[in-house]
């Protein structure tokens, strides 16, 4: 009853989203027929209360599939796929987004939420503005919904044979890290439709002045935000759950999400110069819809299983072509309105070489740039699969070589941009706090250079130089800083530990891999590892063998590791369980591999300095972003008057 | 002499700089593009001397029921991987993923000489369900070949 | 006039080519693949019977109809969500034998005893020996074989009732009624 129930919320759902398009699309074209600012206000009056209703319904709908995951209703044919009864509650409430419906339905619960606070946040725009938004962002509902709807429905019984038990979730994926990582991505992907949506609106009215960036802004920030923490977790979760000591990979799903972060991050710091000084406006939609453009192509490329990726679950052709005609239809459109709208939006501002609109300019060609080296990277295999049936793969080393010089001028940029002032900048109040910074930042990587191999000094040299940096804006504005330049200042400063935990842990890493039996040690950096016993043991829903491993450091015990070689008895699946002793200097990791037979296993032993850094850093960009979003001048609550 | 206002100059040396910042950066890329393909081969491709000696390139094909034989002390592994017509011998040092199973699909990563493939690298995939889709184009490939002894 | 053409036209054209490549993609599914069998007799095999370990059957105890051979597992989610077609399809009157593909016995069978059992028989292949000499490269998969033995299509992946649809109904019916073409 309750499936069916969420089955037809779903298809109210897709009612409201038709209505709020109509009745947004009505609005607006009636105040674009005025040549006042009055506006038909019952009909955009209704848009908005149908866009809070699609929201409401598909809250229904969503927890009525979850309310089946949580009483094991497997006579849904997706919960019996994606959960078993000995599962622990927490895992079946995150099994509803563990396969390709459930998690398509929490994406258009979020759309429709994020559409749902853009409704309410009627009053910061003209009303001509706020109605097309609300009719673009139903429309993309309306695409969604029909998606799910037809192809994808999580609602479909498995009649007439209900199975007593389901086929559990893939072990991989039970994991506290997973519960979140994917509606955090979700959450990031679907932010950007506002984004997009905004960039629409603005060609569509042919206005895009800075209050419009001002606001568009907030919105961005959360979307990135987003994103950047989806990132991260996932990150972390390949880091422990996986098993090798690898924290990013370069495979295509990764990858899929790294291109509208890196675009998304392009774009939040044009909009600041659109904010600020009105100049790079068309730059800006054409960002907005190039990052929305990635968020469903990344989609597009994960549920249509065209790449080949460890990542990829399922390959389903006919779901691929929807989304990939639904990814035409949205691009195509918004290509050609911008291609004919764009002109008219104009803005004519001169800068200096040393004004922060050029740091700014340059930031967004290097981000740009790295954005395509991925894409390129990502999406060539399947082009010349295409042309030549040539089945190639490119190797992480392809990224780490176009990445790593790109990388390294834009931390050089990033150290020297702050200090820039829009429009131009006095090179006295440039160069000298800069070759402070500079000279430090060298002197200290020098010291360093003595004692460690040369990559790590220049790590050192960029990390010190945009900390130094910091650090002085900091004293020199300390006085006249808002939300948003603290903001930007723990943000960059996430930046710099993410650089310096990146570059530290791949140069001074040590990885070994060990064949042990109980009572072998092995030497790793100043580290002893010894094996001193395997354990049977068991758990809910799987059985193990636990090893202990003692560390010691000049004979001192540092601690004991428990690696586990778990196996699921529902499906029969090993799985590795990483033992980690964490530090903020170094990280000492353990993970068993598998029995070599004669009580001897194989065993992966590695000393991994500064890697925590990584996710601190990425941690640190997220928080910037969030100082920035409360920022008061987004909070004005007074409607913005045109003219 | 065509003259250029001041504004038109900027804009002059600012797309110059562009321009050449974008070619170096696509010329680099696409040098680094280049050095990191793998192409992929089958075992059958490997049989008939059709792939290259001493390059890294990706292999895919089932592994053979009880052909995975292990070093007595160290990690080091061999096994055979088929593609229903021809078989190569795979050497390897180091953890196999958790997916790696007998008759299972996997795909390796590493340089063919002497008629034995030296693996860097062993993929299996995170879903036990499906094959690679490489293996599966292995397989496919494989009917073009005729079993050689 | 013609530069703005261009400037019009060629990111438009470069989207649809990028598209284009996408869907161009997409076709490359391997769910359709032909097999090397196809169009040729099943090979022979000796397998045991999934319900008694006694029993061997060969090829001889095929129906000389047409008829389909669906290799499953238990530890498989597709065969599962694919089990209550099958179900169906067996009452309609087509005979289903079943693969039993790298599976453990009880398990099998528990997974059978719940869902039911829609075959004439369930071949047990537990170290997937048969499955290499018939090229199974993923489970689920499903052989369609003609009353004289002749392997005729075959699926790899989920059946649904589309694909049952479109891949296997005409060509049964085909094989039923029309002429059927020598090897």
């Amino acid at each position: 009853m309750i499936p069916e129930l969420g089955h037809f919320a779903l298809i109210l759902a897709f009612c409201f989203a038709v209505m709020q398009t109509v009745a947004g699309g009505k609005s607006a074209l009636l105040a674009a027929q005025s040549y006042t600012n009055a506006i038909d206000t019952t009909s955009s009056k209704a848009a908005v209360l149908f866009c809070l209703a699609q929201f409401i319904f598909l809250l229904i709908s969503f927890i009525s599939l979850e309310y089946a995951f949580i009483t094991n209703d497997f006579s849904v044919v997706y919960v019996s796929a994606q959960s078993h009864s000995d599962l622990p509650l927490m895992y079946r409430i995150s099994g509803l987004w563990g396969g390709h419906e459930g998690s398509l339905l929490l994406w258009v619960l979020m759309l429709s939420g994020w559409g749902a606070m853009v409704a309410l946040r009627r009053k910061a725009l003209p009303r001509s503005t706020h109605a097309t938004l609300i009719a673009i962002l139903g429309l993309l509902s309306l695409g969604f919904l029909a998606f799910i709807l037809f192809t994808s429905n999580p609602f479909a019984r498995l009649l007439p044979i209900i199975p007593i038990e389901g086929q559990d979730l893939n072990p991989l994926l039970q994991d506290p890290a997973l519960i979140i990582h994917p509606p955090l991505l979700y959450m990031g992907y679907v932010g950007f439709s506002v984004a997009f949506a905004c960039a629409v609106t603005a060609l569509i009215t042919g206005r895009f002045d800075r209050a419009y960036a001002r606001w568009m802004r907030p919105w961005t920030l959360m979307a990135w935000l987003f994103l950047t923490l989806g990132i991260v977790i996932g990150s972390w979760w390949a880091y422990y759950v996986l098993g090798w000591g690898g924290w990013w990979f370069w495979d295509p799903v990764e990858n899929a999400s790294f291109m509208p972060w890196l675009l998304g991050c392009a774009l939040i710091h044009t909009l600041a110069v659109v904010e600020k000084r009105n100049a790079f406006k068309r730059w800006a939609i054409l960002l907005a819809m190039t990052t929305f453009f990635l968020c469903l192509l990344g989609t597009f490329l994960v549920r249509s299983g065209i790449l080949t990726s460890v990542h990829a679950f399922a390959n389903d052709p006919e779901r691929g072509l929807y989304i990939l005609i639904f990814l035409a239809v949205v691009m195509g459109a918004a290509l050609v309105l911008y291609l004919w709208r764009a002109p008219q939006i104009k803005h004519t501002v001169g800068f200096d070489y040393l004004s922060r609109e050029n740091f700014l300019l340059i930031n967004n060609v290097l981000l740009t740039l790295a954005c395509a080296t991925v894409f390129l990277g990502t999406l060539y295999p399947l082009f010349l699969e295409i042309f030549t049936q040539n089945k190639i793969s490119v190797g992480p080393p392809y990224f780490s070589s176009v990445f790593v010089p790109l990388m390294i001028f834009l931390f050089i940029f990033m150290g020297a941009a702050p200090q820039s002032e829009f429009k131009t900048t006095p090179a006295r109040s440039f160069i000298l706090p800069l070759s402070i910074s500079a000279v430090s930042a060298l002197v200290l990587a020098g010291i360093v250079g003595f004692f460690l191999p040369f990559g790590v000094m220049i790590t050192v040299a960029l990390g010190t130089w945009i900390i130094f940096t910091l650090l002085e804006n900091l004293l020199i504005h300390y006085k006249s800083l808002t939300a948003s330049n603290y903001g930007m200042v723990i943000a960059h400063l996430g930046a710099a530990v993410l650089l310096l935990g990146v570059g530290l842990s791949k140069q001074m890493e040590i990885e070994t891999d060990v064949s042990m039996q109980v009572g072998d040690h092995v030497l790793v950096g100043p580290y002893t590892f010894t094996l001193t016993g395997l354990n049977p043991g068991f758990g809910p829903n799987y059985t193990t063998i636990i090893g202990d491993i003692q560390i010691t450091r000049k004979d001192k015990l540092v601690t004991v590791l428990h690696p586990e070689k778990r196996t699921y008895t529902a499906n029969n699946i090993a799985q590795s369980q990483t033992a980690i002793a964490p530090g903020l200097l170094r990280d000492l990791y353990v993970a068993l591999g598998e029995p070599l037979g004669k009580n001897r296993w194989s065993v992966r032993v590695y000393y991994k300095p500064f890697v925590r850094w990584i996710w601190l850093g990425g941690l640190l960009i997220a928080a910037g972003a969030l100082c920035a979003f409360f920022d008061k001048r987004y909070r004005i609550k007074s409607r913005v008057q045109y003219v | 002499m065509i003259r250029f206002s001041k504004k038109h100059q900027k804009r002059a040396i600012l797309i110059i700089a562009l321009l050449l910042a974008l070619s170096s950066a696509v010329g680099l890329t696409l040098y680094a593009l280049n050095q990191n393909i793998n192409l992929f081969f089958t075992p059958s491709d490997l049989v008939h001397q059709k792939a290259p000696m001493g390059q890294t390139i990706r292999m895919g094909g089932l592994v053979v029921e009880g052909s995975v034989k292990r070093g007595a002390h160290d990690l080091s592994v061999s096994f055979i991987l088929t593609d229903t017509k021809n078989q190569v011998t795979v050497d390897y040092t180091g953890i196999l993923p958790d997916l790696f199973r007998e008759n299972q699909g996997i795909v390796v990563l590493g340089t063919w000489q002497n008629n034995r493939f030296l693996a860097q690298e062993v993929l299996a995939k995170h879903d036990e369900n499906y094959m690679p889709a490489e293996v599966i184009e292995a397989i496919k490939r494989s009917d073009h070949y005729e079993n050689k002894p | 006039m013609f530069r703005k053409i261009v400037w019009l036209g060629l990111p438009i054209l470069l989207f649809f080519i990028f598209i284009y490549l996408l869907a161009q993609g997409l076709t490359r599914t391997p769910n359709q693949m032909p097999t090397a069998l196809l169009d040729k007799p099943l090979p022979e095999f000796s397998l045991n019977d999934l319900f008694d370990a006694q029993v061997f059957y060969d090829k001889s105890v095929l129906l000389n109809e047409v008829i389909l051979i669906n290799v499953f597992a238990s530890w498989c989610p597709p065969c599962a969500a694919e089990h209550g077609l099958i179900m169906e399809l067996a009452k309609q009157g087509f005979h289903f034998y079943g693969l039993n593909y790298q599976d453990e016995r009880l398990d099998a069978l528990t997974w059978l005893n719940v869902r039911g059992n829609p075959y004439e028989k369930v071949f047990y292949d537990k170290l997937g020996g048969v499955g290499i000499d018939w090229g199974v490269i993923a489970v689920p998969e499903t052989f369609l074989i003609d009353a004289q033995g002749i392997v005729r299509y075959r699926y790899i992946g989920e059946l649904t009732s589309s694909i049952w649809n479109k891949e296997f109904l005409p060509r049964i019916q085909h094989l039923k009624t029309g002429v059927v073409h020598a090897p």
